[in-house]
């Protein structure tokens, strides 16, 4: 058996010499990307569920690229709040859009890397020869979250109305109605029973991250994202969205993302307390420097090379490698992204010093600096990541330069999608030769893709 | 002259000379004089270009030319084209006044434990070769090894973490060597402990095809690696390169081989077919750009006769000669007598424009520029038995580039 690894190893190796690869024409391109405004949870697309959301950006996506429907043979999709019941809402939302009934779809979690990760379903799916066409994507709805009832009662209001317990039984297992209230679950790790932004606090004080620097960091986002905005740098991703009425409000059109602040307080954000550990505690993240809570939906779309051309779409940016990692969510769990750097540059060929710009998905504004800073310790990157020796300098005017998600917000599966069209838009405004993208995730999950301009 | 037109008139002689001269014309893409071709090539026409058969079931992987004893050369081959099993190591004479219909002659053969990808002679002692094999580079005594079973190397360190797949000795300070491995990494040893190597020379990410040492210079090296980048260091500087750049459009570079006469030119290989000629004055852009292989190009090897002169031999199962002097057609021969790829590689130190190449179909060519090599009788080889493989003999590949 060892041997026949081996073996295996060296014709790989061998097969790799001859070019034997992706053909040029199969390789999966990322054409371009369309997203929702993002608002703040419970803000102003209150009344739109995820499926809601998804459907609005893969609508405005077609209207912008007005893609015959016929050609999409699927629909990748990513979410952390799925709707009970119907939880495939890729499937869903080609329903909703009344899109030809053929084409398939399927939905996938993997938490905040979700939207990232149905892109990259989508990409292997073409470079297999499976797919021509995909449009991948991912949203997510804080404000349609569904509140569940603990499981006792819920199980015991089952039994009940099917008759196996009596209602004596029902009470004495449940407790009183008035106990019944079910609580708005957190953004909690489920390992370790506490939020992101608990173990993002800790993990930038394991890294040395200061609070002045997490705030300069956090303004930095929203200025960059502000700039953005001025320029005109998303009119052309971002769709406006008519929401319903609902009893909490009237409908409205929302045509841009509101949670920019297009000027900066810096004494203000100095004076915020901190939102996960007291200060005496060493806690340093604050509302300010943290993503928020966020609705929307992001999509993008995919094609081969060659149906690319075809159709006359740009072909001219793709995926050249990816790594996914995990993390022991104890004490560092949003730092699961930097091992899989070394992994990502390796099978890209690349070095740290040949990335042009970074995409680094800002869970909290410490979280990105504790990456940043562990990945150019030597000390850190043996420490915390079983590393020889650091991985490198990111220089921080290369990072998020569009501002992120600090800013523009979080809408957990739509971020990956939305940062894959910004890598797009980087790779192509720059003429940038790569775009590293990083996302962390709950469960200590990373994932790490480079986006390169062929 | 009357002499020539005698013989010439032998109608073995007539047929033959016409199927050369019609060989030569497909080779080569001009017109060639006839009454050129007859006085110019009159020795060759008339004679054969050997070959060497090997083991059964082993596929040629390198070939290198006894810097000590110019007329020989150092042949290796694996079994299974070196996916698994054996390695067989070569010593063979050759001289352009070969006997036609005449076997090789072989010096000596050993077999070595895994595949043998690359062998080379020491410059400081004519009877040790450095051989890179698939579980670590071996230094050998020819005297003892050849043609004896089992022959086990006189040193055999296991710093590599791959398979060492070049061996290139230092031909100006000669007290040292270099490895090439698909673990990521180029060894530099010191010829006189050989036991461990003396410097990690680290910065590819990926396999190490090829190190090749400066002609000139005895601190400075090229390698060429499939992280589709070649690399200039300078083992005075420490072990990070002083020079890199992509070369092949990202895709792999096989080989790469210093110009002997221009101290700043060289030449590497690629996935992508072609050729490339180098400054390493201006690493960002290639010096000139050779095309006519339809495959991988595997082996590139610059003449030590003339400074314009180079070969290469690739996937594409041909042996190309190409003049640099010629811009506009370089490309001056190209051998198809090969049925597989062809993988190894090099020029005649005793034979201006003598070339010997050994490929996966089991045979070596020695061939000179103009003439069609043929299949010689088989020469008897001693079995050559490996010795057993065992932990001084370990698997390599363990934490290699693709043990991900």
């Amino acid at each position: 058996m060892l041997s026949k690894r081996f073996s295996m190893s060296r014709l790989s190796t061998i097969a790799s010499q001859l070019g034997i690869s992706i053909p040029s024409e199969q390789r999966a391109v990322i054409v371009t990307g369309a997203r929702t405004p993002f608002t703040r949870g419970f803000g102003e697309l209150l009344a739109l569920d995820t499926i809601d959301l998804g459907a609005a950006a893969v609508k405005g996506l077609l209207e912008k690229t007005k893609l015959d429907p016929n050609l999409i043979d699927h629909v990748a999709w990513g979410g952390v709040i799925l709707r009970n019941g119907s939880p495939n809402t890729g499937r869903e939302i080609i329903v909703d859009l009344k899109l030809p009934p053929s084409i398939s779809a399927h939905t996938e979690s993997m938490a905040c890397i979700s939207g990232l990760k149905a892109v990259l379903s989508g990409v292997l799916m073409i470079e297999s020869g499976n797919a021509s066409v995909i449009v991948a994507g991912g949203s997510d709805s804080v404000s349609c979250t569904e509140v569940p009832l603990a499981r006792d009662v819920s199980q015991s209001l089952a039994l009940y109305t099917s008759g196996k317990i009596s209602a004596s039984k029902l009470l004495s297992v449940a407790g009183l109605p008035c106990s019944w209230m079910p609580q708005q679950p957190g953004v909690a790790e489920r390992s370790t029973g506490k939020t992101m932004g608990y173990h993002a606090d800790v993990m930038a004080e394991l890294c040395g991250v200061k609070r002045g620097d997490q705030d300069k960091f956090a303004m930095a986002s929203h200025a960059k994202a502000a700039a953005a905005i001025s320029q005109g740098l998303f009119d052309d991703e971002i769709v406006p969205v008519t929401t319903k009425v609902v009893p909490h409000m009237p409908s409205k059109l929302v045509k841009k993302d509101t949670l920019v602040r297009m000027t900066q307080d810096e004494k203000k954000a100095a004076t915020l307390k901190p939102a996960f550990r007291k200060a005496e505690k060493g806690g340093t993240i604050t509302a300010a420097s943290a993503s928020p809570l966020t609705d929307g939906g992001a999509a993008v779309l995919l094609m081969s090379a060659r149906r690319a051309k075809e159709l006359g779409y740009a072909a001219d940016v793709a995926i050249r490698s990816w790594a996914a990692s995990g993390i022991q969510p104890e004490p560092n769990l949003l730092l699961a992204p930097a091992l899989a750097f070394p992994t990502a540059l390796r099978r890209a060929g690349l070095t740290l010093k040949d990335i042009d710009y970074f995409e680094i998905h800002e869970a909290f504004a410490g979280q990105v600096l504790a990456t940043t800073q562990c990945l150019a310790s030597a000390e850190l990157c043996k420490k915390y990541l079983g590393l020889d020796s650091a991985v490198g300098d990111i220089p921080l005017d290369r990072v998020n330069i569009y501002g992120g998600s600090v800013s523009i917000g979080h809408p957990f599966g739509a971020t990956g999608a939305r940062i894959v069209t910004n890598a797009a838009r980087i790779l192509r405004n720059k003429q940038a030769k790569y775009v590293l993208i990083s996302i962390c995730a709950a469960g200590g999950l990373g994932m790490v893709t480079i986006v390169e301009r062929i | 002259m009357v002499q020539l037109h005698l013989v010439l008139f032998t109608p073995q002689n007539v047929i033959l000379s016409i199927k050369h001269y019609l060989v030569l014309s497909l080779q080569v893409d001009h017109f060639i004089d006839p009454i050129w071709f007859v006085l110019s090539h009159k020795k060759q026409v008339f004679g054969e270009m050997p070959s060497l058969p090997f083991h059964q079931g082993f596929a040629g992987q390198s070939v290198r030319c006894n810097p000590w004893i110019p007329s020989q050369f150092i042949i290796t081959a694996a079994d299974n084209f070196g996916v698994t099993g054996s390695g067989k190591v070569y010593l063979v004479e050759w001289l352009p006044d070969h006997p036609p219909n005449a076997p090789m002659k072989v010096i000596g053969c050993f077999g070595t434990s895994d595949g043998a990808f690359d062998a080379c002679f020491s410059e400081m002692d004519p009877n040790i070769i450095a051989v890179a094999c698939g579980d670590g580079v071996k230094l050998y005594n020819i005297q003892s090894a050849f043609n004896c079973d089992g022959a086990m190397p006189l040193v055999a360190p296991h710093d590599h973490q791959g398979e060492v797949v070049c061996a290139a000795w230092n031909q100006v300070s000669k007290d040292s060597f270099y490895t090439s491995s698909w673990d990521g990494t180029v060894r530099v040893w010191g010829a006189l402990q050989p036991q461990t190597a003396a410097m990690v020379l680290q910065g590819h990410m990926k396999e190490v095809y090829e190190v090749s040492p400066a002609p000139r210079d005895a601190h400075l090296l090229l390698s060429c690696s499939g992280d589709g980048f070649w690399k200039l260091w300078d083992v005075r500087k420490g072990p990070q390169a002083v020079i890199g750049a992509p070369g092949h459009n990202n895709q792999i570079i096989l080989s790469i081989d210093w110009n002997k006469y221009d101290p700043n030119c060289f030449l590497t290989g690629g996935v992508d077919q072609l050729v490339k000629l180098w400054d390493i004055r201006r690493p960002q852009q290639e010096a000139m750009v050779l095309r006519g292989h339809q495959g991988p190009v595997r082996r590139v090897r610059c003449s030590p006769h003339a400074r314009t002169q180079v070969a290469s031999s690739g996937y594409d199962y041909r042996v190309a000669m190409w003049d640099l002097g010629r811009p506009q057609r370089p490309l001056t021969h190209r051998y198809e007598q090969h049925k597989e790829f062809v993988v190894g590689l090099d020029w005649s130190l005793i034979a201006p424009g003598c070339v010997v190449s050994a490929a996966w179909d089991g045979f070596a060519f020695f061939q000179q520029a103009g003439l069609p090599p043929t299949h010689s009788p088989p020469c008897p080889l001693a079995p050559a038995l490996p010795p057993p493989r065992g932990p001084g003999n370990r698997r390599r590949g363990q934490g290699g580039p693709m043990a991900r």
